[in-house]
């Protein structure tokens, strides 16, 4: 049964009078216990979808979809308790640049403790309550990997370096024990070593929990290795969609194939000093959208027909949206 | 002749006139800025504008009520003071005096402020050392007893309540221009400029101080009507213009005694502040957020 | 921590020696003869005048006569009034405690009414009830505060007849003066009618405290109210928000904090303003504090009183701006040494 099923989202950005289709009718589908990739350059719309799913869009945008609930509840009119309710109880977000998202004038032990919902806390008396906030806080801690709690605890945002930042935020989306982490490009800017680090202790929390994860990127050497399905998003639509071995061994749309091979590692047949092989121009910017198929301008096998957004179709469930897909060569 | 424009998004404005626009959208603003350029108008042509002279005294006619009363006149538009002066008149050459001297004092401190507080940001950077710490407590002295501190050494009148209120504008100017210059000396674009060879005044008239004109509009504004109270406020407590020069506050305080007899003696000139402060005020504030919306887009 | 105290005693010590050394000054600037200038005394006799001369080290070098004005000044031998004879440092004693009584009294009710109503508009900006708050906020920071205290005069007192035009308290009641705070010395006095007396001198104090403390309430309404719409536009909000805490949650401990921190500066900048709007109003209430007193020495070409007096309010609102420097020092923990923070 999918947590959150998103089918036909359109995000419209009111600008000089008309309307910027930012998200065309995106599709996006993650299970209990999946790992799903959300896959895209910048300016892609990726942070947008998860805007959306918070619901911090501005009021002046207008959302439509087709679907878009969690665990069958509808996300688009829901009532400002039960949003509340549920983005503290089962929907956890971890954001981009973890020193803008904490309150810096707020200890991070503090904040770490405010966002444990009141179901978690035993205890009837409120120092009871406190002592169990921060017992279940030194524990979340360390399943982050801060063994240090003590200061961490103590310190402002400032103080802390960038991993110890992301860490922190990763464990104020445990303590709420979410069914779903979503992680928006978490690992941007971080070194090899914090990287792996981070992604290790997303895919345990993947594992020994069965927490679904979205993971948001554009890092597809750090999402193939734990991924189980990916998205593909160029420019405010989904292009491709399914089981990563299927994307990344047999892709269908020819920006997905253009992704994967942009990665060296994943083609073991590169001759050395060879070019690597990318799709010239870049990602059109929300004034200047194509129309059809917004990869059209950019793409090989482009033609008429591309005028024209291209359906979706499936092979059971590698789902894409592409005039001419890439197996079509193989008949 | 409107200019044929096919593309719309060719259309790039330059950062004032995209300030200007977003001005312009809002009502308030240039209401406020009609306001303003009225009453400066009619201030500044008050020897053209005015039916009588401010000083001339008619025995006949004192204390006479404004026009909109029963038994006002014509003539004397707003009334007549206690030695039978046409309020109106005196109200304009009022408050060109105002006006004029309150623009004049802020350009002086906002060159000798500006000058200043160049120099300290650009020769050692935002550095939190004790000078300019103590500076900036030096600030908080309240223009009011900087102005009876001159006023006692040199004596009452219009150009030493000029320089009073002028000497506590500047820390301001200072205060802001040194932090704003620190604060520019420290990003990339400048650095690129220093490597190209530039020496410090090139670096501060070519490449800071574009950018900072913005802010010193809004400062200026601020300052405006900080100098139109400051100046009515001095004028009022007779630290400031001598008759025969008039000035709006003086005309204010020299009708108090008789403001339960003819409250309009009191209440007109307060009201011709109070709109140009209000006035200033709304176009700075306007200026403001046409600012933000700008840098935020 | 210890260095930080250091460095605002070190401030606080150089101010104070800057404003003397200013006062110093003017003690020669001022016109007349600098002996009477010094002391107050207009000296009758050569006798007088040798006496007064070697306390105040006139005829002697410059640097001996200001250490001599130093040591005079902080053992509290101030001179004498130039037009009233009386001794200084009982006249500023006398008139300091009215001013200091008006401008907490004002400034306890602008924040108390500022800060509130700045958030509500901040919170709930850009609808009707924000716009007419900025509406309000804006007229009321444009009246000169000096017509404002007119027309509650006019109004007020000539007209309706509810509230007295001048002076602390009515003659009627005879209150000794202990602190100099009249509130309090009526509780601390063996009157009577305690609350008939409290009740009488709250009449005399409104119109002065509302001139005043409705022009700084209106600037705090706008610093809060832009303060607060900046905070709400933040990162960490939408973070807190998509973490599922309550808005009153993120209201009182995330919004308010972070919105109070960044204006503590420029609220120094407004105890200047109050300060000034406050000895305006004395003169039109005919308040007896210092700036009322003030204003008259200067009428009367009192130079020694004008001296001291600005010597005195100086140092107390520098000493007012330095506590409030080191109170956002002491407060902000973004303004904290880092201590182990790596780039």
């Amino acid at each position: 049964m999918a947590l959150l099923d998103i089918k036909n989202l359109t995000l419209e950005i009111p600008h000089e009078g008309d309307y910027i289709r930012a998200l065309d009718k995106v599709n996006l589908s993650v299970n209990e216990g999946e790992v799903r990739a959300l896959v895209g350059e910048s300016g892609s719309g990726k942070s947008l979808i998860v805007s959306a799913v918070s619901g911090s869009i501005p009021k002046h945008w207008r959302i439509t979809a087709d679907r878009m609930t969690w665990n069958g509840e509808s996300l688009l009119n829901l009532s400002k308790s039960r949003r509340l309710q549920i983005m503290n109880e089962d929907i956890a977000i971890v954001f981009q640049n973890p020193l803008s998202s904490l309150d810096p004038s707020v200890t991070l032990g503090e904040q770490i403790q405010e966002s444990i919902p009141s179901r978690l806390v035993d205890g009837k008396w409120f120092w009871q309550r406190n002592a169990s906030r921060r017992q279940t806080t030194i524990k979340t801690l360390h399943k982050v990997g801060i063994r240090a709690h003590g200061d961490v605890m103590r310190a402002y945002p400032h103080e802390m370096p960038y991993d110890v930042g992301q860490r922190v935020m990763l464990a104020m989306a445990l303590v709420a024990q979410p069914k779903i982490i979503i992680a928006d490009d978490p690992t941007r800017g971080m070194e090899t070593t914090t990287k792996t680090q981070i992604l290790k202790l997303l895919t345990r929390l993947n594992k020994t929990r069965s927490v679904a994860i979205l993971f948001v990127s554009h890092d597809l050497l750090a999402i193939s290795s734990m991924a189980d399905t990916m998205t593909v998003l160029y420019c405010g639509q989904t292009v491709e969609s399914g089981k990563m071995k299927h994307l990344r061994k047999r892709p269908l749309h020819p920006y997905t194939k253009a992704l994967i091979d942009s990665a060296p590692s994943f083609r073991n047949d590169l001759p050395p000093k060879s070019m690597l092989p990318n799709l010239g121009g870049s990602i059109p910017t929300l004034q200047h959208l194509p129309i059809g198929c917004r990869l059209g301008p950019r793409c090989p096998r482009a033609q008429k027909a591309c005028v024209n957004v291209p359906g979706i179709r499936h092979i059971h469930d590698h789902t894409y949206s592409c005039h001419y897909p890439l197996h079509r060569d193989k008949r | 002749m409107p200019r044929l424009n096919l593309y719309q998004e060719e259309f790039h404005p330059s950062p004032w006139q995209q300030t200007w626009l977003a001005f312009k959208a809002s009502h308030i603003a240039l209401a406020g800025l009609m306001v303003l350029a009225s009453i400066s108008l009619l201030a500044l042509l008050a020897p053209v504008i005015a039916p009588h002279s401010p000083l001339l005294q008619n025995p006949d006619v004192l204390l006479l009520p404004p026009v909109w009363d029963p038994s006002g006149s014509l003539t004397y538009l707003l009334g007549t003071d206690a030695l039978g002066r046409d309020i109106f008149s005196r109200l304009l050459y009022a408050a060109r005096t105002t006006l004029i001297t309150s623009v004049i004092v802020v350009v002086v401190a906002m060159l000798i402020g500006v000058t200043i507080g160049a120099i300290a940001g650009m020769l050692r950077g935002v550095s939190s050392s004790v000078v300019n710490h103590l500076l900036d407590s030096l600030m908080a002295i309240p223009t009011l007893l900087i102005a009876i501190v001159i006023v006692a050494i040199m004596g009452s009148g219009l150009v030493n309540s000029m320089w009073a209120i002028t000497l506590a504008l500047i820390p301001q100017f200072v205060h802001y221009t040194r932090n704003y210059v620190g604060e520019e000396m420290k990003k990339d674009y400048i650095r690129a400029s220093q490597l190209d060879g530039s020496t410090k005044r090139q670096l501060f008239f070519y490449s800071i101080l574009p950018n900072m004109l913005e802010m010193l509009v809004v400062q200026g504004t601020l300052a405006l009507s900080i100098a139109v109270l400051d100046i009515s406020a001095l004028g009022f407590l007779n630290l400031g213009a001598h008759p025969p020069s008039v000035e709006l506050g003086a005309l204010l305080a020299s009708s108090i005694d008789i403001a339960y007899l003819a409250p309009w003696n009191v209440m007109l000139p307060g009201l011709c502040i109070f709109f140009l402060v209000l006035s200033i005020n709304i176009v700075g504030d306007g200026l403001r957020s046409a600012i933000r919306k700008r840098v935020k887009n | 921590m210890m260095i930080s105290f250091f460095r605002y005693g070190t401030l606080f010590v150089l101010t104070l020696f800057s404003l003397v050394s200013l006062s110093f000054l003017l003690a020669h600037l001022f016109p007349g003869d600098l002996l009477t200038n010094l002391s107050g005394v207009a000296p009758k006799d050569e006798k007088e005048r040798q006496l007064l001369a070697t306390l105040w080290a006139v005829d002697q070098s410059v640097f001996f006569r200001f250490f001599r004005y130093c040591s005079l000044i902080f053992s509290g031998e101030w001179g004498v009034s130039i037009s009233s004879g009386l001794p200084l440092y009982d006249e500023i004693r006398r008139t300091l405690p009215a001013t200091i009584e008006l401008s907490f009294y004002s400034a306890v009710v602008a924040v108390v009414i500022g800060v509130p109503i700045g958030c509500l508009a901040g919170l709930k900006s850009y609808t009707k009830l924000d716009y007419t708050i900025n509406a309000v906020a804006i007229v009321n920071y444009s009246l000169p505060v000096f017509w404002l205290g007119l027309a509650f005069i006019l109004v007020f007192s000539l007209q309706l007849n509810w509230l007295p035009l001048s002076g602390r308290i009515s003659l009627l009641f005879d209150i000794p003066t202990v602190t100099g705070f009249i509130l309090i010395d009526i509780l601390l006095s063996n009157s009577l009618n305690k609350g008939e007396a409290i009740a009488n001198a709250i009449a005399h104090l409104a119109m002065p405290v509302l001139a005043v403390s409705l022009i700084s309430g209106a600037a705090l309404v706008r610093l809060l109210r832009r303060s607060v719409i900046d905070i709400l536009d933040k990162p960490y909000i939408a973070s807190a928000r998509s973490r599922g805490l309550s808005s009153s949650r993120i209201f009182f401990d995330h919004v308010l904090r972070n919105a109070l921190l960044p204006i503590l500066p420029l609220l120094a900048i407004q105890i200047t303003t109050l300060m000034t709007n406050a000895i305006i109003v004395e003169t039109l209430f005919s308040w007896p504090g210092i700036g009322d007193w003030l204003l008259q020495a200067i009428y009367q070409g009192d130079y020694t009183a004008i001296r001291m007096g600005m010597l005195v309010v100086a140092a107390l609102i520098v000493s007012l701006t330095i506590f409030v420097d080191i109170l956002n020092r002491l407060v902000d923990p973004r303004k904290r040494m880092p201590t182990n923070a790596t780039t």
